[in-house]
């Protein structure tokens, strides 16, 4: 179980998050809502532990999660990152093994069990044909794909997404999602950004909208998704039509002056 | 961007300090035996300079390949290591201590030889791949095979021996030229 209380941060004299609390618990499946700048990245590298809280507290099973070693926080929290190429590029399969390292000891290499985990994983995603492929010259879906493989291979119970249909198309978003869908109902918690609110609606338990910093709704998807909420995070009026929410802008004033 | 600074902020310093010990050397006795080192070759080594290095660079070796595997999910960057359970501040300690001591003392035997550990590297995660299971001795392998190679032309292009610097900055330049403009993509740059 994942909890902050009174969470605090802020770039040196730019406040970022303003008092969250935030708990999650066992196979919930969390969506953050929130427009550019919102504090969706911080909160979330808070919460991984990756940033230092200026006030309160993040707890992970109770412990506070900037005391614990990098390993034993690695055990609890996989993430998944936005697909990107790598640096250096390697095989699907060390990508997919890579997710093995918070059980190895120091110098310990993976043995031949985490190789054969390893590849059940990525044929029960259907993606074993790639095993052999280089990690960067597969598709976006593809990588994305990889990297949940990887988060899996971790054992952690506990998910996090990073705006992950940022490079997808639209079937790789709904495949992706699913699949994640699907581990929240094996007592996995997942929580993700995202910037699509109707993705949110459809697969999400529970929703959390973040402004400036601060929690302005959060609760069950239908209790927290009304188009008020909505137009208060964004900033401009959503409409709400059955299960999906749509906006309409205003003709644009470079429009106007050529006509 | 940080890096590239501090590298001209040291090199500088220590160049200043060069400068200041070739100032006060005797131009006769000393000062020509400081500029040959500073070329880097093999002509001053012999087999006293090589036991001396090689348990060094064994040991230090060793010690590096033992993180092989860490250094492969270090390459994915700080934060993706990070997360994944890779402690990368003491990674990072291990591997600059063992790395610098191992350098200084190939420094120390033979003087400054430029471009090898720059070049050779780059050629051999080419070649064999980017996992440090491999790439780490093929890049020692590697690169003592080329110094071999570049240490026998400076021994016989011409009468006397040119310095072995001299060469391998010669070809390694362009060469590291060239792949820096055709592979821009798999990470060279």
């Amino acid at each position: 179980m994942l909890e902050s209380k009174n969470l605090s941060f802020s770039y040196t004299d730019q406040k970022v998050l303003n008092n969250i609390d935030f708990r999650a618990e066992e196979g919930e499946f969390i969506s953050i809502l929130g427009a550019n700048g919102s504090g969706k990245t911080t909160f979330f590298q808070c919460m991984q532990g990756l940033l230092t809280p200026d006030a309160g507290k993040i707890l992970l099973d109770g412990e506070n999660i900037n005391r614990m070693y990098k390993k034993e926080i690695a055990r609890k929290i996989a993430i998944v990152p936005q697909e990107n190429k790598n640096i250096f590029d390697y095989q699907v399969l060390d990508m997919v093994l890579m997710g093995i390292n918070p059980w190895l000891s120091f110098a310990e290499q993976p043995g031949a069990e985490a190789y054969k985990r390893a590849e059940e994983i990525l044929a029960e995603l259907e993606i074993l044909n790639l095993k052999h492929k280089s990690f960067n010259k597969i598709s976006g879906g593809e990588r994305q794909l990889v990297l949940i493989a990887r988060a899996v291979m971790q054992k952690s119970s506990i998910l996090f997404l990073d705006e992950p249909n940022s490079h997808l198309d639209f079937k790789n978003t709904h495949l992706i999602l699913k699949i994640m869908r699907e581990l929240s109902t094996v007592q996995k918690t997942v929580i993700t950004a995202l910037h699509d609110p109707n993705l949110a609606y459809q697969y999400s338990d529970r929703v959390i909208i973040l402004k400036t910093g601060k929690i302005i709704a959060a609760g069950p998807v239908e209790e927290v998704m009304t188009a008020k909420n909505l137009s208060r995070a964004y900033e401009i009026e959503i409409n709400k039509e059955g299960p999906i929410f749509s906006l309409t802008f205003q003709k644009s004033r470079l429009l106007k002056q050529e006509a | 961007m940080f890096m590239v600074l501090a590298g001209i902020v040291v090199s500088s310093l220590a160049n200043a300090l060069l400068s200041l010990l070739k100032y006060l050397a005797d131009p006769m006795q000393n000062l020509p035996g400081i500029v040959f080192y500073l070329m880097g070759g093999f002509a001053r080594s012999g087999w006293q300079e090589f036991y001396l290095l090689l348990p060094v660079v064994l040991i230090s070796l060793t010690v590096i390949l033992f993180l092989r595997w860490q250094l492969n999910i270090f390459s994915l960057g700080e934060k993706e290591a990070a997360a994944l359970g890779v402690e990368t501040e003491k990674i990072k300690l291990i591997v600059i201590i063992f790395s610098t001591i191992m350098v200084a003392a190939a420094t120390a035997a033979a003087g400054q030889v430029s471009w090898i550990g720059l070049v050779i590297p780059h050629i051999s995660r080419f070649i064999f791949g980017s996992k440090y299971k491999y790439y780490l001795p093929s890049s020692a392998l590697l690169g003592g095979f080329t110094l071999l190679l570049m240490d026998n032309l400076a021994r016989t292009v011409s009468g006397a021996e040119i310095p072995i610097s001299i060469i391998t900055a010669l070809i390694g330049a362009p060469f590291f030229a060239y792949l820096l403009i055709t592979k821009k993509e798999s990470g060279w740059s």
